[in-house]
C-alpha cells in the first residue's frame, strides 16, 4: 500500500482529523529541467513554504488554515488537466552576435535570425521581445541605453522583413546578465549580444 | 567606443493601460471583463491590468505575460489580474492576481526571477507568494 492510498484509506475511515478537503488546493509541479519550485502559502494566520514535487496543501475554508494533503500525480491530472493543457507554448530565445560592433550579424547569427521565423510560424499568436546586452565597458547607465539602441536596430530588421512593429518589444538590459562573467570595464565580445525571445 | 549616440528614449516600464499579456490558447467560452464591459476572448487579444478572465463550463485559456510568465485556466474559473508592473531593463516588478474560482496553472517569469515573492495569487483559502516556478491552484468559489 502506498503512502497516498494508506492516507486515503485513513481519511475514508475518519481516523485522522487532518484530512483536508481538496476543494481548495495548491500543488507544486516539477519542471522539465528537474528544478523544483516553491510557493509560500499564508492561510488562516499560518505560513508554510511549500516545496517538492507534488507537495500539496488543501482545505482552508472558513477560519482554518490549509494543511498538507497527499495527491497522486494522476489526481493532479484529473483536477488540473484542462488548465495544464491550456498552457501556452513556452517562450523560446535565440542569441545574435554582431561582427566587430558593426550592425552586420555574424554568419551563425544570420541562421538564428532565420530560425526565428519558423518559431513564429509554430504559434497562433506570436510576439517578439528583442533584448540588447553590453559588456562592462562604459558606465551602467550608458550601457542601458546602448543595449536598447542595439535592440531597436534588430527590431527594425524584423520590421523590414514584414513583422508588425506592435508585435515587437525592444528592451535593453545593459551590463546585467553577463553571459560571460567579467570584472567591470572589461571588453568581452561574448557579452555584446541581442537575444530574441519568441513568445 | 567613440560613437556618439542620440538617445532620447529611456528604459521602458509597463503602464496602467498598456497590454500586460496576450491570449495564446483558447477553447470553449471565455470572456474578459474590462471596465464593466464583457468581451469575448480571442487568440491574439491583449489583456490589461484590472481585467477579469471568466471561463465557461467548457472553457480554457492560456495567457503569456510581458515578463514571460504564463497562466492558464480550466473550466468554470474566474481570475482577476489585479496588478502588473514590469520594468524591461531592470526586471523589477509586481504581479498580483486573485483566483476567485476554478483551476489555474502558473509558470512564473522574469519578475519572480529578479525578485522572489514579487508575484502573488490570492485565493479564498490563502495568499500565495511565488518563489518559482510551476504550480497549480484550485479555488472553491462560484465562477458567475
Amino acid at each position: 500500500m502506498t503512502n497516498a492510498s494508506r492516507l486515503a484509506a485513513l481519511c475514508a475511515l475518519s481516523l485522522l482529523g487532518a484530512c483536508a478537503s481538496k476543494a481548495n488546493l495548491v500543488v507544486v509541479i516539477p519542471e522539465e529541467n528537474g528544478h523544483i519550485g516553491a510557493v509560500q502559502v499564508e492561510s488562516g494566520g499560518s505560513t508554510t513554504l511549500l516545496t517538492g514535487a507534488y507537495a500539496a496543501l488543501g482545505g482552508g475554508s472558513g477560519s482554518s488554515h490549509m494543511k498538507p494533503v497527499q495527491l497522486a500525480s494522476t489526481e493532479v491530472g484529473q483536477i488540473f488537466g484542462t488548465a495544464l493543457s491550456a498552457q501556452p507554448i513556452p517562450p523560446k530565445t535565440y542569441t545574435l552576435y554582431f561582427i566587430n560592433d558593426s550592425e552586420d550579424l555574424r554568419p551563425d547569427s544570420k541562421l538564428a535570425f532565420e530560425q526565428v521565423f519558423g518559431e513564429i510560424a509554430r504559434r497562433k499568436a506570436a510576439e517578439l521581445v528583442v533584448t540588447g546586452f553590453t559588456d562592462t565597458m562604459g558606465d551602467p547607465g550608458y550601457n542601458d541605453q546602448l543595449s536598447l539602441k542595439r535592440a531597436k536596430v534588430v527590431r527594425d530588421l524584423f520590421i523590414a522583413r514584414g513583422l508588425k512593429g506592435e508585435d515587437i518589444v525592444a528592451a535593453g538590459r545593459g551590463e546585467r546578465d553577463l553571459l560571460i562573467p567579467t570584472p567591470d570595464h572589461k571588453a568581452e565580445p561574448g557579452n555584446r549580444r541581442v537575444e530574441i525571445t519568441v513568445r | 567606443m567613440t560613437v556618439l549616440l542620440s538617445l532620447g528614449a529611456t528604459p521602458s516600464s509597463v503602464f496602467a493601460d498598456d497590454p500586460i499579456g496576450q491570449i495564446k490558447t483558447l477553447s470553449g467560452s471565455v470572456t474578459v471583463t474590462r471596465g464593466g464591459a464583457s468581451i469575448k476572448a480571442a487568440i491574439g487579444d491583449h489583456v490589461l491590468q484590472a481585467d477579469e478572465i471568466l471561463t465557461g463550463g467548457d472553457g480554457a485559456i492560456g495567457i503569456t505575460f510581458a515578463d514571460n510568465s504564463m497562466m492558464s485556466l480550466g473550466p468554470s474559473s474566474k481570475l482577476d489580474l489585479d496588478q502588473f508592473q514590469f520594468d524591461t531593463t531592470t526586471h523589477a516588478g509586481v504581479f498580483n492576481t486573485s483566483l476567485k474560482a476554478g483551476t489555474l496553472a502558473v509558470k512564473s517569469g522574469q519578475i519572480v526571477q529578479q525578485t522572489p515573492f514579487a508575484m502573488h495569487v490570492q485565493t479564498p483559502a490563502a495568499l500565495l507568494g511565488v518563489r518559482g516556478t510551476e504550480f497549480v491552484v484550485r479555488a472553491d468559489g462560484a465562477a458567475n
